[in-house]
């Protein structure tokens, strides 16, 4: 038996598993109702045993695809139209999630991962809403399935079969953009979690006190993803796409920052509700708005709606499918929540206008002013061309300008804030502690504006502000280590920090993940304000001067890659000796021809080099089209993001040590009232 | 409670928005040239590079002018209800080969019949430009003037003949 | 720490910088520059949207009309006309949609006023929020009886 034949039967099982699974997860949604009307709550405890089945059955599912791509069974649709034999084993993969269908399917894999993972959590630490907040997870899954399964299934067979598959398009065949879409997804579907909890919490009349604790660690983890995605993402268009640039305001990227936007919202004001009972509705609101815009993301990629060099090609129907189902789910939650929503109304008060938690209100503020930006920008041109059928383009020049302000008081907050005491600000100690940061970002400003003068307003402003975060940062450090040296005398400056901080990992891994916002900063800053192009039509022994580099071009050579054949160029740095090579790669079934760009980094400046298509020159010989640039500061980009992860990571390990000693008397003690 | 709303209220018109969306193909975007003289013009004749064809040459007539390669799989698909037209005579159809090889576009027409009372070639596409296409197929309707009445991006599908095109023509062919 | 953290980063990444200068400057063949034409053509390119690839300018763009369309800028610029009539040019030929960043008219104006809208009507929101909860009082501070005191003291003398 050929292992195709075998793998013809294997589909067709993790297609049955797949439908069971979503014919479970419709189970999983009733049974508390079910328990409810039959009196019976015991049986409501089966949910988590669903959760668990449904999460086995969508992976026997997935296992089936993945297995029918790495055994090249193109009697698979998905499988003719995304891979063929010539594909490295890595690609074939991440293939599943090359198309509309098995990234919907890994969406959906990774929904039911989540709500496993919640049966398991809530076990012992809230048993008794568990059934309710997964039954909310069971209707998403189950909507998303009927999705998959009707509309856009991955298990569609081919007759008859194609020989070759075609190939996964060249662009997508990067390490970037093999885990850009799992790590999106993971933030995206991350967010079904606190709105889960919401819903249950509204439908049961849980006080917000007692779980909203429960969903800031959800809440920082599909945040975390979010941006771990989104910085994927950039990776990939920088490296890739190869114009230079990293960020293009596309739609589609547009979809992933709105929820990350209200998300970051959503993180701080959370914070708030902790640790001064305020904002209440304001934070289940927050919980369902970015879950809605995870929800809107998924559609502007999958509808069709937008064009977008992302977007998937779509099947009719998807659309209005996920229309419907982001209405179904957003009329529900709407209307619980102002059925419901005065329960959870329960409020402390302000102490003063000058208090951490006003500025949270302000951080808050910012951060849905630049979310409704970007949703403006995003869907204008749609609004005018129903209203009056002419077609605008709202592109980057729009979005540069409308949020770099937004940015500077993003910026600004982001200083100030962590100085702030809970309450009420003393406004002398205040002045005090923001004197420093204010001459460092001051002077930082005036450096920057000396240095490159003639500059744009933006960049010494961006860079003052930097200076100041910093400032804060390094402030807010030394005092709290001066604090500790005066109570632990014996310990010397290093043990004192290090101790600081891992004492209290919450405040200080956010404060890294600050720390990183300023290191993307820095970034944009860098290759937004000092970025040099040059593109020169060049022969092979050609020097072209760009910045203090200059760089030979040596002529160009054929290759075989695994599945392409490409053109590399060869050219040299006369000054610093490395060498770069561009590539025009022809990868066979699309005769479709990419380039590669060639990149040499370091910590302050990327050379970046894209060989274009070849001009016939004089007497016979061949020229090629070269661009060259010079982005300063774009590590900064790549380590800022890391560095935010990391931090979210830290501010997580503190959380997950005490959870494991005080959770179950705490668990105990809350549902006794 | 109330104040949510306000916020709410706008999820419902961007949810409308949508809605409306989904019926738009985001590649349909209408020209500015309608109702405007045709943008200058002068192509040689794929047949016979020596000879050309300029805005003079179409006057009074009213014309079909179509936009199509030997390399665009969609103009494949319009290709035998182009044949149709031709052999029925409703209106002269000029072949505008976009950015091809002509031995290429010879050779299509060879094997899928020539339905073009002239065919002209456009080989570095710059004319394109300067007609506002956006890719091929792409048809106009011409009026005995020379102004472009009607674009039709992609392929002319049946229905869109009989509905949109053929009407037009008719209309513009009984003004005198 | 997160100082030191951040130094010690810095410190490795500059061990990955190739060291400036470590290879003696060679000389070169023949150096080309970029002509004037082209960074004006690049630089009218970079306003323009590329109408096939939906989502990316005319200069980014590496699809055939577009590199159609920077040879047509060229020409333009060779043949002496400004910026404006090239740009002026598209618009006629494409409309509106060609241009990246959306026009002062009635429409575009819009889209350019309404992130102050948006901004005035939550920075509003905000504002009447922390309003509201700083106009209940606070309860006054428990007061501390003679036990406590005695305690606080008693907890001071003990650090």
């Amino acid at each position: 038996m050929s292992p195709n034949a075998l793998s013809l039967n294997l589909i067709e099982l993790g297609h049955f598993a797949a439908i069971l699974a979503f014919v479970l997860a419709i189970v999983q949604g009733l049974t508390p109702i079910v328990a409810r009307g039959l009196h019976r709550p015991q049986l409501a405890s089966l949910t988590g045993n669903l959760a668990v089945a449904v999460f086995v059955l969508t992976s026997i599912g997935g296992a089936t695809i993945i297995y029918s791509f790495l055994t090249n069974n193109f009697s698979v649709l998905v499988v003719a139209s995304h891979s063929n034999t010539h594909m490295p084993l890595f690609y074939k993969v991440a293939a599943l999630w090359g198309g509309h269908r098995g990234s919907l399917y890994l969406w959906i894999w990774i929904l039911t991962l989540f709500t496993m993972v919640l049966a398991f959590d809530g076990q012992t630490r809230y048993p008794e809403r568990l059934p309710v907040i997964l039954a909310v997870q069971g209707w998403l899954v189950a909507g998303f399935f009927g999705l998959s399964l009707f509309l856009s299934s991955p298990f569609v067979r081919l007759f008859p079969v194609p020989l070759q598959g075609a190939d996964l398009d060249p662009l997508l065949q990067n390490p970037g953009m093999v885990m850009h879409p799992p790590m999106l997804y993971m933030g995206y579907v991350g967010f079904s979690v606190p709105f889960a909890f919401a819903m249950a919490a509204l439908i049961t009349r849980w006080k917000s006190e007692l779980w909203i604790g429960l969903i800031r660690r959800w809440a920082l983890i599909a945040w975390g993803f979010l941006t771990l995605g989104i910085v994927l993402g950039a990776w990939w268009s920088y490296y890739v796409l190869g114009w230079g640039g990293y960020w293009a305001w596309d739609p589609v990227e547009n979809a992933s920052f709105m929820p990350w936007l209200v998300g970051t919202a959503l993180i701080h004001s959370i914070t708030v509700q902790e640790r001064r009972r305020m904002l209440h509705t304001w934070n289940i609101f927050l919980v369902i708005t970015t879950f809605s815009l995870s929800l809107l993301g998924t559609f502007l990629v999958r509808s069709g709606v937008l064009s977008s060099v992302h977007a998937f090609t779509v099947s009719p129907g998807q659309g209005s499918y996920i229309l419907a189902f982001m209405t179904v789910t957003l009329a529900i939650s709407f209307g619980i929540f102002l059925a419901r929503g005065r329960f959870q109304e329960a409020e402390e008060t302000l102490a003063s206008p000058m208090s951490r938690e006003s500025l949270f209100v302000w951080n808050n503020v910012v951060f849905t002013t630049a979310a409704a930006c970007v949703l403006l920008g995003t869907l204008y041109p749609l609004a005018i061309n129903a209203l009056n059928g002419s077609r605008i383009t709202v592109g980057p020049p729009y979005f540069n300008a409308v949020m770099m302000p937004i940015f500077f008081v993003m910026l600004l907050l982001m200083a100030v804030g962590p100085l702030v005491p809970w309450r009420k600000a003393n406004m002398i100690r205040l002045r005090a502690r923001v004197l420093f940061p204010a001459i460092l970002g001051l002077s930082a400003g005036v450096v920057m504006a000396v240095l490159a003068w003639p500059v744009y307003w933006t960049g010494p402003v961006a860079v003052g502000l930097v200076g100041f975060v910093l400032g804060t940062l390094i402030v807010d450090l030394a005092r709290a280590v001066q604090q500790r040296r005066a109570q632990h005398i014996s310990e010397n400056v290093v043990v004192a920090t290090w101790r600081t901080v891992f004492g209290n990992r919450r405040h200080y891994g956010g404060m890294i993940v600050h720390l990183g916002i300023l290191m993307v900063a820095v970034g944009i800053v860098g290759t937004g304000m000092f970025r040099v192009e040059k593109s020169v039509v060049m022969a092979p022994g050609d020097v072209v001067k760009i910045g203090a580099q200059r760089l030979q071009f040596d002529g160009v050579h054929d290759l075989k890659g695994p599945n392409y054949t490409a053109l590399q160029g060869k050219l040299t740095s006369l000054d610093h000796g490395f060498v770069l090579r561009p590539e025009r790669r022809d990868y066979g079934p699309q005769q479709m021809t990419t380039t590669v760009a060639s990149v040499n980094s370091n910590l302050l400046r990327d050379v970046y080099v894209v060989m274009g298509s070849p001009v016939p020159g004089k007497n016979g010989t061949t020229h090629y089209l070269i661009q060259v640039f010079i982005n300063p500061l774009v590590a900064f980009l790549w380590m800022g993001g890391l560095t935010m992860v990391f931090g979210l990571g830290f501010t997580l390990s503190h959380r997950v040590r005490r959870a494991a000693r005080a959770t179950a008397p705490e668990a105990a003690s809350a549902y006794a009232k | 409670m109330k104040k949510f709303l306000i916020p709410i209220t706008l999820f419902v018109v961007i949810g409308a928005l949508l809605a409306y969306g989904l019926r738009l193909n985001p590649r349909r975007i209408p020209s500015p040239l309608i109702g405007k003289p045709l943008p200058h013009f002068d192509l040689p004749v794929l047949q016979d590079p020596g000879k050309t064809v300029d805005n003079a040459d179409l006057r009074g007539h009213v014309v079909l002018i179509n936009l199509w390669a030997s390399w665009c799989v969609s103009c494949r698909e319009e290709h035998p209800l182009l044949v149709a037209l031709a052999h029925q005579h409703v209106v002269p159809i000029i072949g505008v080969s976009y950015k091809d090889k002509p031995a290429d576009a010879l050779a299509e027409l060879k094997v899928s019949g020539d339905p073009y009372t002239e065919d002209l070639l456009d080989a570095n596409g710059q004319t394109a430009i300067d007609w506002g296409v956006y890719g091929v197929p792409e048809t106009f309707v011409l009026d005995r003037n020379g102004i472009i009445r009607y674009k039709q991006i992609g392929p002319i599908t049946p229905g869109a003949w009989r509905r949109t095109l053929l009407p037009l023509i008719h209309e513009l062919q009984s003004q005198s | 720490m997160t100082m030191r953290r951040m130094l010690l980063a810095l410190g490795l990444l500059m061990l990955l910088v190739p060291a400036f200068g470590a290879a003696p400057p060679a000389a070169g063949g023949p150096v080309v520059h970029e002509s004037a034409l082209t960074r004006r053509e690049l630089s009218i390119a970079r306003t323009l949207r590329c109408t096939v690839c939906q989502n990316e300018s005319v200069a980014d763009s590496k699809a055939g009309i577009a590199k159609d369309m920077r040879t047509l800028i060229r020409q333009q610029l060779v043949a002496g006309k400004s910026r404006k009539q090239i740009v002026a040019f598209f618009v006629s030929r494409y409309g509106d949609y060609i241009l990246l960043k959306p026009r002062f008219d009635l429409v575009g104006t819009i889209v350019w006023v309404l992130p102050l809208f948006l901004l005035a009507v939550l920075a509003t929101s905000g504002w009447l929020v922390i309003r509201r909860h700083s106009r209940a009082t606070e309860p006054p501070p428990p007061q501390l009886t003679e036990e406590d005191l005695a305690r606080v003291r008693a907890a001071r003398q003990q650090d």
